[in-house]
């Protein structure tokens, strides 16, 4: 496989370069890309990483009506020389229909609602992949979107989505989730039974498992509306309501009924299930003396009558100098759960450096746990498409708290890349 | 007598050629530079260069499509920042920029604090791009003084003007206009204090299709030593472009 990469890189690349931008009556073809070699050390599994990606978009416009947009992506794994591994994802794909007054979008999509930055209540559709080296990053759906101007500042949307993905956790999270439960499932039946070898023995009939959604009906399917009003006194401003199931499972099973199993030494699972819940969200952006600022809103209930409400509030400012700043609150409160609520500031900025280059900088506080994540990236531009990437993210518990909100950002990494532009 | 009469004939020769060069107003001036410049549709697509102060020089690809009052900037390559657009629409004498990055997927209202900031790295702010769309000189500038001059070997009005809104950024503009087509040749940007901030140049001025085009536009920070290079590759005038090109529903495109 070592010997594989190679060759199928410089392929891709080579197939791409012609087909850059092909333009004949009506037919325009336009393919670009980057190719990312990436070195990254994480200090919570202390491992390295060595990671080729070759990212593609491949875009197809037919006059002013039809555009086809292809976005695959490959992931190779040259961590241990010998067993390379390859990951080859399409990120997006796409058919667009424009219309008189719709655009139809029809394949595997990111659908991007709400005005926030990076994270967005309102924005339900897309499920998160926390694995990936940005934690926002968002996976792809099939799903069909409409939009429908009712006029040039009014629109419709809607979107039906046709599978079911599940949110990505880190693999360390979901393990410590479980054992979590599982210990305190121990203390219990340890508390009935009295004996360790017996509660130990007991503990062995416990299985998990997990349950996806079927899709067997139209209503099991996804689906979404918003309504959106464009410089509304200068706001734009957003109503929509998302149905479908949440983006990580929860638990599912009666564990008094769970433990009686364990102690009468009857098979006994915990079941994990994707519950379904309905969000009402509100979003809106414009700006106040020169400030730009934003707020969402998303109250959820699902179908376990659990009520839950997110906000956001925001602000971006671009100083003299071309230092860009945004400064984000953000509180998501479980309304029927007697746990705090979680509730982090966001500071980021983008400082341009002898033009050409950019440091970054993302600055989060969780006011719960009182931890903090700091995700400082120096972009230095060697020449022309050829960047080196330096970066990071730091996490630290000031108050020794275990539980934090910022612990699903990420883990305490350092990378280095550079991407060559094509 | 004698010396009268030449002192008579001299104040009449100045009057009389003096006369000529200012037989038009400042404000005329700017009308006929609007003339200049109308074109009913137009898509242009150049290559942006971005040269630090340490002369490294970074290219991009753009595309602009104008059509009325309407102007739609397009960044074509490289990958990192394709597709992000910007619109500058016009309606009802009141402008509006609407921005579109592809990293966040939606339309957003250029925020004021944004709009004379540097677009996308360049020297050009948000609102310099405005004189690609549909700035109209005479309504953005309001003449104060008004000089003939030479400027690289060619005769030239020389227009003092303050911007007539006063969110521009500049506190005044000195425009250097070619005396026979009114094309500006030279605009000098000065910041709120009054000190020379930025100075634009239009060169390689080409005839296409009756539509006199700079073939190459220069806008260098005095201040920071940093230049923005536009050289037009590929000019097409009076096509059809739709309307709903300019709306921001086309943005997301």
């Amino acid at each position: 496989m070592r010997k594989l990469w190679f060759p199928i890189v410089l392929a891709l690349v080579l197939i791409s370069c012609p087909l850059q931008a092909m333009e004949l009556e009506n037919f325009y073809l336009d393919s670009q890309g980057n190719i990312n070699e990436k070195i990254i050390y994480n200090d919570t599994l202390t491992e390295w990483r060595n990671l080729l990606e070759v990212d593609l978009q491949i875009n197809v416009d037919y006059g002013y009506s039809l555009s086809f947009y292809l976005n695959p992506e490959i992931t190779f794994d040259t961590t241990l020389p010998d067993n390379t591994t390859v990951d080859l994802q399409l990120n997006e794909g796409f058919i667009d229909l424009y219309l008189d007054k719709m655009d139809l979008r029809l394949g595997k999509q990111l659908v991007n609602w709400g005005s926030a930055f990076k994270q967005n209540p309102t924005d339900r559709i897309n499920p998160l992949d926390l694995t990936a080296s940005d934690p926002t990053t968002q996976l792809g759906v099939r799903a069909l979107k409409a939009d429908y101007y009712l006029n040039r500042d009014t629109i419709i949307s809607g979107v039906i989505v046709g599978e079911f993905i599940p949110g990505v956790l880190p693999e360390s999270l979901q393990n410590s989730n479980i054992e979590l439960l599982q210990h305190n499932i121990y203390q219990q039946v340890l508390a009935l039974v009295q004996d360790q070898t017996t509660a130990e023995a007991l503990m062995q009939n416990l299985s998990f498992q997990t349950t996806e959604p079927e899709l067997k009906n139209i209503e099991d399917l996804e689906y979404a509306f918003k309504l959106t009003q464009r410089d509304f006194s200068g706001y734009d401003i957003s109503l929509s309501f998302f149905s479908g199931y949440e983006d990580y499972p929860v638990l599912d099973s009666d564990l008094e009924q769970v433990i009686q199993n364990i102690v009468t030494s009857q098979p006994a699972a915990i079941n994990f299930a994707y519950k379904r819940t309905n969000t009402i969200g509100l979003d809106m952006i414009g700006e106040l003396q020169g400030v730009g600022l934003w707020a969402e809103a998303a109250f959820s209930l699902n179908e376990a009558e659990q009520k839950s409400l997110e906000t956001l509030l925001g602000g971006d400012y671009t100083f003299e100098n071309n230092l860009y700043t945004i400064v984000q609150y953000y509180y998501r409160d479980q309304l029927d759960d007697e746990t705090k609520a979680d509730q982090y500031v966001m500071v980021h900025g983008q400082l341009p450096l002898r033009q050409i280059h950019q440091l970054t900088t993302t600055l989060m506080y969780d006011l719960g746990a009182g931890s903090i994540l700091l995700n400082p990236e120096v972009q230095y531009s060697l020449q022309n498409n050829l960047k080196l990437n330096l970066g990071g993210s730091y996490i630290a518990n000031l108050k020794d708290t275990s539980s934090s909100l910022l612990g699903n950002y990420g883990s305490t990494q350092a990378y280095l890349g550079i991407t060559y532009g094509f | 007598m004698k010396r009268n009469i030449c002192l008579i004939l001299l104040l009449f020769c100045i009057l009389v050629f003096s006369g000529s060069a200012f037989a038009l107003t400042g404000q005329e001036v700017l009308e006929k530079m609007d003339q200049t410049l109308q074109v009913e549709t137009s898509r242009i697509e150049m290559k942006m260069t971005l040269v630090n102060e340490d002369g490294l020089k970074r290219e991009r690809t753009i595309e602009i499509l104008t059509k009325g009052n309407n102007a739609l900037v397009r960044f074509l390559h490289p990958m990192d920042v394709e597709g992000t657009a910007l619109l500058l629409l016009e309606e009802n004498d009141e402008s509006d920029m609407w921005l579109y990055l592809p990293a966040l997927g939606n339309v957003r209202k250029v925020a004021s604090h944004m709009q004379n900031g540097s677009f996308m790295g360049s020297d050009f702010t948000y609102q310099d791009f405005n004189m690609f769309g549909g700035e109209k000189y005479q309504e953005a500038y309001q003449q104060t003084e008004l000089n003939t001059t030479v400027y690289d070997e060619t005769e030239c009005y020389l227009l003092e003007t303050l911007p007539t809104s006063e969110d521009r950024g500049y506190s005044k503009i000195r425009i250097w206009v070619d005396s026979t087509n009114f094309m500006a040749l030279k605009l000098e940007f000065y910041d709120l204090q009054d000190n020379l901030l930025k100075v634009m140049t239009n060169s390689d001025i080409l005839d296409l299709d009756g539509q006199l085009t700079p073939q190459m536009i220069v806008m260098e920070n005095v201040q920071q030593n940093t230049r923005t290079i536009l050289e037009m590759t590929d000019i097409k005038y009076n096509q059809t472009i739709p309307d709903q090109v300019f709306s921001t529903r086309n943005l997301e495109k």
